[in-house]
C-alpha cells in the first residue's frame, strides 16, 4: 500500500516502542492483565480462570433463554462443551470458535464480552443441529420403512423410477411440494415437543453412548398428506435424492421446526443482538433483512455463483468474487 | 451428547486437543510488531473485529482506491462450516485447516483489521480463488455437510455474508478526505470576532489563529461561552479540519489499540478523537519539527498513543 515512506538503506528493525502488544501476547508473564489469555496460552487450552468466565456467561444466556434449558442443563457443562466439541465418537476437537475467541480478546473484559456473542451463537447452532439431526433421522427411517422407495445410502429414489442422482434443488422442488398441502405442526406443537424432550432421561445405548430417550415428535400432516407430499417431491426430482435435500425442503416449508431460526426471518431478529456494533448507528434491521433475503435466495448456494441475477444483487450490496482481484494482488516474497 | 464431559478430565482434554502451537507462535512480539508496522499485505490472514464480532479474512488487495480500505475474502478456522462454494486450505499458518469463501469478497475499512494471523503463499492463494487453475494438494473444494452440521453451515454462511456486507457499508462512515479550510465561507468580520473571543478566553494569538484555521479545537465549555457571547453557532462549532495524510494514517491497524481505548473510555469514535489529538499535538510541535506526510503523522500518533497510555 502506498503512503508510509521507508528508506531502503535502513534495514527494518522492530520498534516496540511504537507498538504496545495486546496483553494476551504477553505470555512471558509480565504485565499479566489479560489473565484468561495467559492461562490459555500457558496451558494450551482452557483452565479454571477461563471456565469461571465462560460459566458466568453461559449462566446469563441460559437465564435469558430458558427455552434452551432442555438442551443445556448446567452452565458449567455448557462451557466445557463449548470448549471441546463432540461428535458421534466422543470428543472431537478444541472448538475453533474458542480459538478465535482467545485470539480476538486482549483483556479479560473483552474475553467475557466476545464470549457472550460466541457462546450464544454456538448454543443457537447446537439447538438447531439437534432438531435438524432428529429430522434427518425421522425422514431416513420413514423412507427406509416405506416400500415405495429403493435406497443405496445416502440416496433414495422411487421404485420403478430412475436411480440416477437428481440435480433438483430445494428451489426447483418447492413449487411442486407446495401443490400438495401438508398441515405442518404449529409453533406451539414444536415448543411443546421441546418441553417434552426436556423431561426425557439420558440413557446409555448398547454401544455405551449416552443420549436422550427418543421421542416421536409431532406428526407431519393429517392422514397420509406427508406421504403424498414426499411422492410428489421424488417424482419431480426424477431421480435419487439425499435425505438432507428432503429435510431442507421440509424446513423451507416449516422453518420453525429447526431451533429458533433457520430459514425463518426470526433468525435475523435473534442475531440482531449479536451483530450490533459500536461502529454502526443503525437502529432498524431493514438492511440486514434485505441483505439476508438476497443471500438466502438460493438455499443450496452451489447454484449461487452461477446465477447471474443473484450475483448482480449481491454485487449491489458490496459482495464480489475474489477472482476479480487476481491481477491486483501484490505478494512481497512471503514470510510467515 | 455421546460422552459426558467432565471437568476432572480437563488436563487430559488439553493434552489430547491442545491449542495449536502455531497459534501461540503467532503471538510472537516480533511478528505482530513487524506486521502492524508494515500494514496489511496480499496473502495475509487477519482477524477482523468491529468491537462486537470477529471473523478471519484473507487480505487480497490493500489500499484499493483508498488507503483506508482493503479487499478481503471471508475465512473461518471451522472447516465444518464449508459449503459447496467454499475452498478448504489444509495447511495454514494457524496450524489448523481453514475454509475460504471466494464468493464472499468485498472492500472493508482497514480499521477492522485487528490481529495478524500469518500469511499464505501466493500459489495457495491463487489456487484457492481461481477455479480455472489445476487443483493442487492441500487446496480442496468445499462440500456442504450431509449431517446435522449442514444447518449450521447454511445459517452461518448467510450470517457471514450479511456481516461482510455490513462491514462494507462502514466505508460510507469514514470521514471525508480533502476537508476544506474550516473557516472558509465566513466573513472577515466574523473571523475577527472569533479570533478576539478566543484570545479573551485566555489563549495565545497563535492558538487563536489555529482555532480559526481548524488546527485546534476548543473545549465544549469554551465553545458554549462563545455562543453565549453571541458568536454564530456554525462558526464556533465549525470543527477541526484534518489533513488527508492524518485521516489515512490513523485508520491503520497499528493505531487500533489506542483508538479502541479512547472509544471505550469516552464512548466516541476513537479514530477521530485520536486524529484530533494528533493534530493538536502537531500544532504544539510545529515550531520544533518539520516534515509532513504519513510518516510524520505516524510519529505524532505514536507520541499521542504513548501519552494516552500513561494516563492509565
Amino acid at each position: 500500500m502506498g503512503g508510509r515512506e521507508t528508506s531502503k538503506s535502513t534495514a527494518w528493525k522492530p520498534r516496540f516502542d511504537m507498538y504496545e502488544k495486546p496483553k494476551h501476547l504477553d505470555i512471558a508473564g509480565f504485565n499479566p492483565r489479560y489473565s484468561i489469555g495467559e492461562e490459555i496460552a500457558e496451558r494450551r487450552g482452557p483452565g479454571q480462570r477461563t471456565f469461571a468466565a465462560l460459566g458466568v456467561v453461559a449462566r446469563g444466556i441460559l437465564h435469558r433463554n430458558s427455552q434452551w434449558g432442555w438442551r443445556f442443563e448446567e452452565s458449567e457443562d455448557c462451557a466445557l462443551e463449548f470448549c471441546y466439541l463432540q461428535d458421534i465418537d466422543g470428543v472431537a476437537c478444541l472448538n475453533p470458535r474458542f480459538i478465535k475467541l482467545y485470539q480476538t480478546a486482549s483483556t479479560d473484559e473483552q474475553f467475557r464480552a466476545y464470549a457472550s456473542k460466541a457462546l450464544k451463537q454456538w448454543m443457537m447452532n447446537v439447538v438447531a443441529e439437534g432438531d435438524y439431526g432428529r429430522l434427518l433421522d425421522r425422514l431416513d427411517s420413514q423412507l427406509k420403512r416405506d416400500d415405495k422407495y429403493d435406497s443405496e445410502q445416502p440416496w433414495y429414489w422411487l421404485k420403478g423410477g430412475p436411480s440416477k442422482h437428481s440435480d433438483a434443488t430445494v428451489d426447483s422442488l418447492k413449487p411442486v411440494a407446495d401443490q400438495h398441502p401438508v398441515d405442518w405442526p404449529s409453533r406451539e406443537d414444536v415448543e411443546l415437543d421441546h418441553q417434552q424432550r426436556a423431561q426425557k432421561r439420558w440413557v446409555r445405548d448398547s454401544n455405551g453412548k449416552i443420549h436422550k430417550e427418543k421421542g416421536r415428535g409431532k406428526k407431519f400432516g393429517k392422514g397420509n398428506q406427508f406421504k403424498v407430499w414426499m411422492v410428489a417431491v421424488f417424482t419431480a426430482a426424477d431421480g435419487a435424492l439425499v435425505v438432507p435435500t428432503v429435510a431442507d425442503l421440509v424446513v423451507a416449508s416449516c422453518p420453525y421446526l429447526i431451533g429458533d431460526h433457520s430459514n425463518d426471518p426470526q433468525y435475523m431478529r435473534e442475531l440482531d443482538e449479536v451483530t450490533e456494533n459500536r461502529y454502526s448507528d443503525k437502529t432498524d434491521t431493514t438492511f440486514e433483512e434485505v441483505a439476508y433475503d438476497a443471500v438466502a435466495e438460493d438455499t443450496r448456494y452451489a447454484a449461487m455463483i452461477n446465477d447471474p441475477e443473484l450475483v448482480e444483487k449481491l454485487k449491489r450490496l458490496g459482495l464480489e468474487r475474489a477472482k476479480a482481484y487476481l491481477n491486483n494482488m501484490r505478494f512481497d516474497g512471503s514470510e510467515r | 451428547m455421546n460422552e459426558a464431559l467432565n471437568m476432572n478430565d480437563l488436563a487430559s482434554l488439553r493434552e489430547r486437543f491442545p491449542l495449536p502451537e502455531q497459534i501461540v507462535k503467532l503471538s510472537d512480539d516480533e511478528y505482530v510488531g513487524k506486521t502492524l508496522q508494515k500494514g496489511p499485505k496480499s496473502g495475509q490472514i487477519w482477524l477482523l473485529d468491529d468491537g462486537e464480532r470477529a471473523e478471519y479474512a484473507l487480505v487480497l488487495v490493500p489500499g484499493e482506491c483508498d488507503d483506508r480500505a482493503v479487499v478481503v475474502t471471508a475465512m473461518s478456522n471451522d472447516v465444518t462450516l464449508q459449503t459447496d462454494d467454499s475452498v478448504v486450505i489444509t495447511d495454514t499458518p494457524m496450524g489448523m485447516p481453514m475454509v475460504i469463501w471466494p464468493s464472499l469478497t468485498t472492500v472493508v475499512p482497514v480499521r477492522l483489521l485487528k490481529v495478524p494471523c500469518g500469511e499464505l503463499s501466493e500459489q495457495v492463494v491463487r489456487h484457492a480463488i481461481d477455479d480455472e487453475l489445476e487443483p493442487m494438494p492441500g487446496v480442496e473444494k468445499g462440500r456442504l455437510s450431509l449431517t446435522e452440521r449442514r444447518v449450521t453451515a447454511i445459517s452461518e454462511f448467510r450470517w457471514r455474508a450479511v456481516l461482510f456486507i455490513r462491514w462494507h457499508e462502514m466505508l460510507e462512515k469514514l470521514p471525508a478526505l480533502h476537508q476544506e479550510d474550516a473557516a472558509e465561507g465566513f466573513s472577515v468580520a466574523d473571523k475577527r470576532k472569533l479570533f478576539d473571543a478566543v484570545m479573551d478566553l485566555g489563549h495565545s494569538a497563535q492558538e487563536a489563529a489555529a482555532v480559526l484555521n481548524g488546527s485546534l479545537e476548543l473545549g465544549v465549555d469554551e465553545r458554549k461561552r462563545l455562543i453565549d457571547a453571541g458568536l454564530p453557532d456554525s462558526l464556533v462549532n465549525q470543527g477541526m479540519s484534518l489533513p488527508d495524510d492524518l485521516l489515512v494514517e490513523v485508520e491503520q491497524p497499528l493505531w487500533r489499540r489506542a483508538a479502541d481505548r479512547i472509544a471505550e473510555q469516552e464512548h466516541a469514535d476513537g479514530r477521530m478523537e485520536l486524529a484530533k489529538r494528533a493534530k493538536v499535538e502537531n500544532f504544539q510541535l510545529a515550531a520544533r519539527h518539520g516534515g509532513d506526510g504519513r510518516s510524520r503523522w505516524a510519529k505524532v500518533l505514536h507520541k499521542v498513543s504513548k501519552s494516552e497510555d500513561s494516563k492509565e
